[in-house]
């Protein structure tokens, strides 16, 4: 996919490790050749974070940096020793596949954290599954997984379990990132669309799904994703919120206080966060607005217009988030006192979403309201760049 | 000519700087890694690696390269010739007629029993009954060095029949060559098989599929029977078959000129449907076919029938053209 922003290359953040280097330092892959090698880098990570055997047992390809004297013009190839083209690339230092894209387009990414049966996996894959039609529908771009672990990792555990068995997806056993790919097919040069400031028309976004367990099994993956993410989508389970003054009292915010201050510090996160508040039709908030801030919130369509000129900004959203916020900070304290503190107020919204799926507590699931996980994640896109700032909007 | 595509890893390889040759049978065998790796990627289990030797012209063994009638010949210090030129990549033979113009190549894909195989078979043994092109501007020629004709008569009788024919793990591969009147050179029409065991993984992938990147169609095949029935299956043949597209496209984003998509309806003999619906039902029990237009040069339908010569004969013929012309 062409890079329209820019003619030279980005520097990679690998998805894997998240180490950052420039594109001239990732390693090319030469799959017609085998190597005895073993590469411990890859077959730590591998085992440990993916819980996978690197190559299923079999011999390595064979890694090489790409010589100062190569024939190749490209930045994104390199010949082989028997003379041939690769541009199969993989991370220095983790030995990961690289997207296809890497290097060529900016990288972001997005962790998903959230309590026990918040409903994150939930969330992910009606996030997901819509916005691989709305974007196209919308916004002619493309979102689609960049590589083939996502495509497969995405069908398996999250899709088909949803929208096809009708089952409950399995916990995660691992943190495999999800690698999409958001592309603007036919994008001109330009970096505006529409009135609005679009930096990006191509880019790769790395998605975390991220919960307690795999916190405490692979901290460093996970502080690490968060550190490092751009966007953050804190999911919280509105209807185990307990209407107290101590947030010591719910374990989740405690953990999730300690794990924020251990990587930020006394500071607040400062990129932009989406506080999902999941299953807010069953909170129990005694408050005669939250059934006003609830249909109104459902009422919003994300944006399903022919013409982009219909759309226009707003700032719909903040007005729920801010109401919801107030609602909030009068009758769940603790909540609303946690998550101001951690959350910078300026970069940060409340979405109350309605419960996505129907756990019917036998392992199967009905899907009710998918539509609303995506308007948050358009949000974030939006903040990071890629959408046009009325990604969310009222039509 | 002065250069040869691969027709088994797809690459291109200049003949005056980077070509290999076999040597001639009388020089000692060897084991060739090479040649053994790339069997096994494929799934072959006769792992037969001891072969006469590889050389090239700064190899020691080569004493001079001459071209005769613009074939590189190489001579070897003993003083024998040998033309069997192998490609550098996957040690297997560099055929005529396939430089870097002259060859166009399909990747035939699809979950478990789609038909993917008896499609190739049929394709391939309608070329080698028929021998000209409907419109009678080529003659079609069987390269019957990796099949003969009477496997590939025997194998698409087979499934004709109803019975599961065996993986191709080598592609089927028919020159076009042109009338003399119309002018213009051969083209090597190659036809690749793609096993569920191929896309196993990612590293499988990019191991077992090297010619993909260069591949100018992928085609999926759908068993439109299937399709038929997908309506009551609610989201799933949507969710299944963008995972499969999303997957092989893992062995093509390196390309620098995406493939086009070709969406084969095999056994279409089995529904209820004429040709003219068949594209119109494709995309709205697969809306998200829309999605994956960007990634490819282009999307197309076709119906297809292995069983039925009668039905199937001018289908396959169209399928044929609309691939490779």
């Amino acid at each position: 996919m062409a890079n329209n922003n820019q003619d030279t290359t980005y520097d990679i953040v690998c998805p894997f490790c998240f180490r950052r280097y420039a594109n001239f330092n990732a390693l090319f892959a030469d799959h017609r050749r085998f190597s005895d090698e073993i590469y411990p880098g890859q077959v730590d990570y591998m085992r440990h974070f993916l819980g996978t055997e690197p190559f299923g047992g079999r011999e390595a390809p064979v890694y090489f940096r790409k010589a100062p004297n190569d024939p190749t013009e490209s930045p994104f190839a390199a010949a082989t020793e028997s003379g041939d083209i690769t541009r199969t690339r993989v991370c220095p230092y983790c030995y990961n596949l690289l997207p296809a894209s890497a290097g060529r387009v900016k990288s972001f990414s997005v962790a998903v954290i959230g309590s026990d049966d918040a409903e994150r996996s939930f969330y992910i894959a009606a996030a997901l599954h819509r916005m691989n039609s709305t974007m196209l529908a919308n916004y002619g771009a493309a979102f689609i997984p960049a590589d083939y672990r996502t495509a497969s990792v995405f069908c398996e555990q999250y899709e088909e379990p949803l929208y096809a068995d009708h089952t409950v997806p399995e916990a995660m056993m691992s943190i495999t990132p999800l690698v999409y790919e958001f592309a603007r097919a036919g994008a001109s040069a330009t970096e505006e669309w529409k009135g609005n400031n679009v930096t990006y028309n191509n880019a790769l976004i790395y998605i975390y799904n991220i919960d307690r367990d795999l916190v405490d099994r692979y901290p460093m993956i996970a502080y690490s994703a968060i550190a490092q993410t751009g966007a953050l989508i804190m999911i919280s389970d509105a209807a185990a919120q307990a209407a107290a003054d101590d947030p010591l009292y719910d374990p989740w915010l405690g953990y999730l206080t300690e794990t924020m201050r251990k990587i930020f510090g006394p500071m607040s996160f400062d990129r932009p966060a989406a506080i999902v508040l999941s299953k807010a039709d069953k909170a129990n908030i005694p408050d005669k607005k939250w059934p006003g801030i609830l249909k109104a919130f459902a009422s919003q369509k994300t944006v399903v217009s022919e013409s982009l000129k219909k759309v226009f900004p707003t700032t719909a959203f903040a007005k729920f988030s801010d109401q919801t916020a107030a609602v909030l900070r009068a009758r769940l304290p603790g909540f609303s006192s946690v998550t101001e503190s951690l959350f910078s107020k300026e970069n940060t919204l409340y979405f109350p979403v309605p419960e996505f799926f129907e756990d019917h507590g036998d392992g199967t699931a009905d899907i009710k309201e998918p539509a609303a996980a995506e308007a948050s994640f358009m949000w974030l896109l939006a903040k990071l760049g890629l959408l046009p700032n009325s990604s969310a909007v009222i039509l | 000519m002065s250069d040869r595509r691969c027709i088994f890893c797809g690459r291109l390889t200049e003949l005056e700087t980077d070509a290999l040759f076999r040597l001639p049978p009388d020089h000692p065998r060897t084991n060739d890694p090479i040649y053994a790796d790339f069997r096994k990627a494929r799934g072959f289990t006769d792992l037969r690696s001891d072969l006469p030797g590889v050389c090239g012209s700064r190899s020691p063994e080569c004493l001079k390269l001459d071209w005769e009638n613009g074939r590189p010949v190489l001579i070897t210090k003993t003083g024998r010739g040998t033309d069997t030129l192998i490609c550098p990549s996957c040690h297997n033979e560099l055929f005529r007629d396939t430089d870097s113009a002259s060859v166009c190549s399909a990747v035939f894909f699809g979950a478990k029993d789609s038909g993917k195989t008896s499609l190739i078979l049929a394709l391939a043994n309608s070329r080698i009954k028929e021998q000209f092109s409907p419109d009678g501007k080529y003659r079609y020629i069987f390269n019957d060095r990796l099949y003969s004709t009477e496997d590939i008569a025997a194998g698409a009788e087979k499934a004709a029949s109803g019975e599961k024919p065996a993986d191709l793990r080598s592609p089927a591969a028919v020159y076009r060559v042109p009338r003399a009147a119309e002018g213009g050179k051969p083209v090597c029409d190659v036809l690749h098989d793609v096993s569920a065991a191929d896309t196993a993984d990612e590293e499988t992938l990019l191991t077992a599929l090297p010619f993909a990147e260069s591949a100018e169609h992928f085609v999926y095949c759908l068993p439109a029977d299937k399709l038929a029935e997908a309506p009551g299956e609610g989201e799933r043949p949507d969710i299944l078959m963008r995972r499969d597209i999303f997957m092989m496209l893992g062995a093509c984003r390196f390309a620098e000129k995406p493939p086009e998509l070709d969406i084969a309806l095999t056994r279409y003999d089995l529904a209820d449907m004429s040709p003219e619906t068949a594209s119109e039902r494709v995309f709205g029990v697969f809306p998200s076919i829309g999605e994956l237009s960007g990634y490819f040069s282009g999307v197309k339908v076709y119906a297809v029938s292995a069983a039925r010569p009668d039905l199937g004969g001018s289908l396959t013929d169209e399928l044929y053209a609309g691939l490779f012309g």
